[in-house]
């Protein structure tokens, strides 16, 4: 089994992440849980969501405590104890973050990756008046760094479950599983 | 108006009520006129009693208790449940009590005039809860002695302005009457009928038992609350709408207030006050309407 | 047709599928999206119903007794306070023998007010006269909520599908889809015996005696006591048509039974999954009880034959005698010849997260336990 979670900031679309990612495994067969973390909904404020998929039938129903996998939309989350508690040095960390990591402590960690997902976003005019939007991205560099599920799955499972900018998703999706980079310590 | 005769009674003799309750006779009213094709909806209050106990009923109309409170709502699912059924043209009638209205009901029927649900709520109102032995209700008028309310203490708030409250849902249509003009509230019944939408008859029902006069008297005791203007009888359209029923006859509110037990420990040096505040809701009412004037007689 | 919803989505799929005519509900966290996707059916009139927007889930439920009696199928969902608020009209629906279809997204009961699943909702209403059914995953309350019309059409009382909230009504999971045409065939239009009707008039709900209000009692306990029955034939007709098999009880038993973990909903799910992980190799079974009204005693026993002890775990809490799950089987069991020692255990309350670790370390320490522990344990939050 491997459990994923992933964080962003409320309003940055960790949720539809998680869905598009547990789409793209159900459609090749796994069996699948994707699900938000549970609370009231709040602009702005640290949220997860999770995804879970595993060959054989998932009937395990609860929070997921200590991840495989933490795809973190902003890098600032490293910070947060209540993001990062669960994480253990079997935990593979894909941060949206530009070249300098310098600031973040990022030893402790499986395997740390690194895609400029806001860079992709923006530069396919994905964003609200706050936000960029980088799920999409982040999940296309998720396959890459992960090995999980092939692009394709992911840019149909983007193309099914994106609201708006079909396209545009589709190709941040690819262009994030192309520019990836394992930060190498 | 119209007068006929309807000779198709939807209420069978040999009720529970007490004697001279007006209750009985505003039911009789409203469901001649729905006729045949209606349901009732009914909450607790003199109104269940006055159906009848199992295995007997005085209803013939199919008939339904429904919980304290929630009378518009229940009537609300049922339309919608009949018209799905293909009944478009069954009537509902919601049919409550003052308690059951102004208190306890409020909060659902504001929620059924609101999304203007398709019945016809009837509030009977005796100005208190009698059926549980003459309680005060936020329907009781000032200086009224009930068992909540015992001297010194009366009720020493004003009645509660449903109509008011009503209008401001802006519902197709509304009216007061009293059952001491059976013609009156027949015909306004009748518009309710003919009217889409939610529709809210609020009728004076003269309480023998609770208001402490003689049973003989209720008819007389209704129109003296009418003459007097303590109750006045109007209509309302659209929530803006306000045609008033004027009689050239008008009494001294002392007169209403002497002819009932209830107001007897009320100081008199209260009905100056009582008085004014008629006047002055009349003239509210009169300027509401622009004048228009409907005699009835 | 399999797709990955929601156990919420899964809900409005469901109702949607049984095709009721009245639907009347109000928001509630996490029972709202149920609502929100209903209102765009019914919007889109993919769902022919008339959605009453109440201003309360008093309301709510009085819409329904309503839209009931008027011989109409009807739906309502809520949750926690929602339901409490419903308390009286669940009282007043059973006694006038209306089959009305609820689903409840479990939530524990305020205050301090937390948004985290547990049963205190739905078991607070155990004496109304509602049927309850607990549903573990998003594919069992799709189909449970079509057995549970024809089931509660059948035996003329109204049924709770009580789900987890969070972790089942926002968990995506593949779930199958039946075709309409099959679900039409399943389950008919209502035909009720009955109703409000203007060529048959008749009085509901009225003043009785005191003799007959407990003929009326008596009725509903002898309805109640057939409704297990019927729903094995249901079930039988369902699994025939979709494949899918329920019963009120649901048992695993390893080769070497050991010890039993009795519990319900999503919890039970877990306990699977412990059982696969660890607990396999250690003797744990798990009996997963699906209804709760009416209790089924005579499955239980069935079930619990050959454990020699038994674990309850419990998602809820009747402050002053503990899990609620917990004394109902013991009351059955009272009497019984082979009784086996049972720990009473509190988990999940406010949501609170049970793990395969957490259901590990709770089983080595019962299994190392000569006699069972009195009172109750609270399992580590």
């Amino acid at each position: 089994m491997i459990e994923v979670k992933i964080s962003g900031r409320g309003g940055q679309g960790a949720v539809l992440a998680s869905q598009i990612l547990a789409t793209a495994l159900f459609k090749k067969g796994l069996s699948v849980q994707a699900f938000p973390s549970f609370g009231a909904e709040r602009r702005g404020a640290p949220v997860s969501a999770f995804m879970r998929s595993d060959s054989e039938e998932i009937t395990l129903r609860c929070g997921i405590q200590h991840p495989d996998w933490i795809i973190l939309f902003d890098p600032q989350l490293l910070e947060n104890p209540l993001i990062m508690g669960g994480a253990t040095e079997n935990t593979s960390i894909l941060l949206n973050a530009s070249k300098d990591l310098s600031f973040f402590d990022i030893s402790g960690f499986k395997k740390t990756f690194r895609v400029d997902a806001t860079a992709i976003a923006e530069g396919l005019n994905l964003k609200t008046t706050s936000f960029s939007i980088v799920n999409t991205a982040m999940i296309g560099a998720f396959a890459r760094a992960s090995n999980l599920i092939d692009i394709d799955a992911i840019a149909a499972a983007t193309r099914d479950l994106a609201p708006i900018k079909k396209q545009e998703n589709v190709a941040a999706a690819e262009t994030a599983y192309g520019r990836i980079k394992e930060v190498l310590r | 108006m119209e007068t006929m005769q309807i000779k198709d009674e939807m209420f069978y003799p040999g009720s529970f009520s007490c004697p001279g309750c007006g209750l009985t006779m505003a039911y009789r009213h409203v469901t001649k006129v729905l006729g045949k094709n209606t349901v009732v909806v009914t909450t607790a209050g003199c109104g269940s009693v006055v159906a009848g106990y199992y295995p007997t009923t005085t209803s013939k109309l199919p008939f339904f208790h429904c919980s304290f409170g929630t009378t518009a709502a229940t009537a609300s699912g049922l339309k919608a449940g009949l018209d799905m059924m293909g009944k478009t043209n069954t009537h509902v009638l919601a049919w409550a009590g003052d308690g059951g209205t102004f208190d306890i009901g409020l909060q659902s029927l504001s929620g059924a005039a609101e999304r203007n649900d398709d019945i016809i709520y009837v509030c009977y109102d005796n100005e208190a809860y009698m059926n549980t032995g003459v309680q005060r209700s936020s329907a009781t008028p000032l200086g009224t002695l009930t068992t909540t309310t015992p001297p010194p203490a009366l009720e020493n708030r004003d009645k509660k302005d449903i109509i008011g409250i009503m209008a401001a849902h802006k519902i197709p249509y509304m009216a007061t009457a009293c059952v001491s003009y059976p013609m009156d509230l027949q015909e306004k019944i009748r518009k309710a009928k003919k009217t889409k939408g939610f529709k809210f008859i609020h009728v004076l029902i003269p309480c023998p038992t609770g208001w402490f006069f003689p049973a003989k008297d209720a008819v007389t005791v209704g129109r003296l609350a009418v003459l007097s203007r303590a109750f006045p009888l109007f209509e309302v359209i659209d929530g803006k709408e306000y045609r008033m029923n004027v009689f050239e006859e008008k009494i001294p509110v002392a007169q209403y207030l002497t002819a009932q037990g209830r107001f007897r420990q009320m100081s008199t040096d209260l009905y100056p006050r009582i008085q004014t505040d008629i006047d002055s809701r009349w003239s509210e009412l009169m300027a509401l309407s622009n004048k228009r004037e409907e005699s009835t007689s | 047709m399999k797709k990955l919803i929601t156990g919420n989505e899964a809900a409005a799929l469901a109702a949607k599928l049984a095709r009721p005519q009245v639907i009347a509900a109000y928001p509630i966290t996490p029972q709202t999206s149920i609502g929100e996707k209903l209102a765009e059916y019914t919007a889109d009139g993919s769902l022919k119903a008339r959605y009453i927007k109440v201003e309360s889930e008093t309301s709510a439920f009085a819409a329904c007794i309503g839209g009931s009696l008027s011989g109409a199928r009807v739906f309502t969902a809520t949750s926690s306070q929602g339901l409490a608020l419903m308390h009286e009209l669940l009282h007043w629906a059973s006694g006038a023998r209306l089959p009305i279809v609820l689903v409840n997204v479990n939530r524990s009961m305020a205050s301090p007010w937390s948004l985290g699943v547990d049963h205190n909702d739905t078991l607070s209403q155990r004496d109304t006269g509602c049927l309850q059914i607990y549903c573990e995953t998003a594919q069992e309350v799709l189909d449970t909520i079509l057995i549970a019309y024809k089931l509660a059409e059948s035996v003329i009382l109204p049924i709770f599908i009580c789900m987890d909230g969070f972790l089942l009504s926002h968990y995506s999971e593949a779930v199958n889809i039946p075709d309409q045409d099959e679900v039409d065939l399943f389950l008919p239009p209502r035909d009720a015996q009955y109703f409000m009707d203007t060529n048959a008039p008749a009085t509901f709900g009225g003043g009785v005696s005191s003799e007959a209000l407990y003929q009326f009692r008596q009725r509903i306990q002898a309805d109640m006591d057939n409704v297990l029955t019927e729903h094995d034939r249901i079930c039988d007709q369902f699994y025939q048509r979709f494949g899918r098999r329920y019963t009120a009880v649901e048992t695993i038993k390893p080769e070497n039974q050991e010890l039993v973990i009795i519990t319900n909903s999503t919890m039970a799910g877990t306990v699977k999954a412990y059982i696969k992980e660890k607990g396999q190799q250690k003797g744990v079974g798990l009996i997963k009880i699906r209804f709760f009204r009416p209790f089924p005693k005579e499955a239980l026993k069935e079930a619990l034959k050959g454990f020699k002890k038994a674990i309850v775990i419990d998602r809820n809490l009747s402050p002053g005698s503990g899990g609620i799950f917990s004394q109902e089987i013991k009351a059955s069991l009272y009497g019984s010849e082979d009784q086996i020692p049972i720990v009473s255990v509190i988990g999940g309350l406010g949501g609170v997260d049970v793990t395969v670790d957490h259901l590990d370390r709770l089983v080595c320490e019962v299994l190392k336990q000569k006699k069972a522990q009195p009172g109750t344990i609270w399992m580590e939050a």
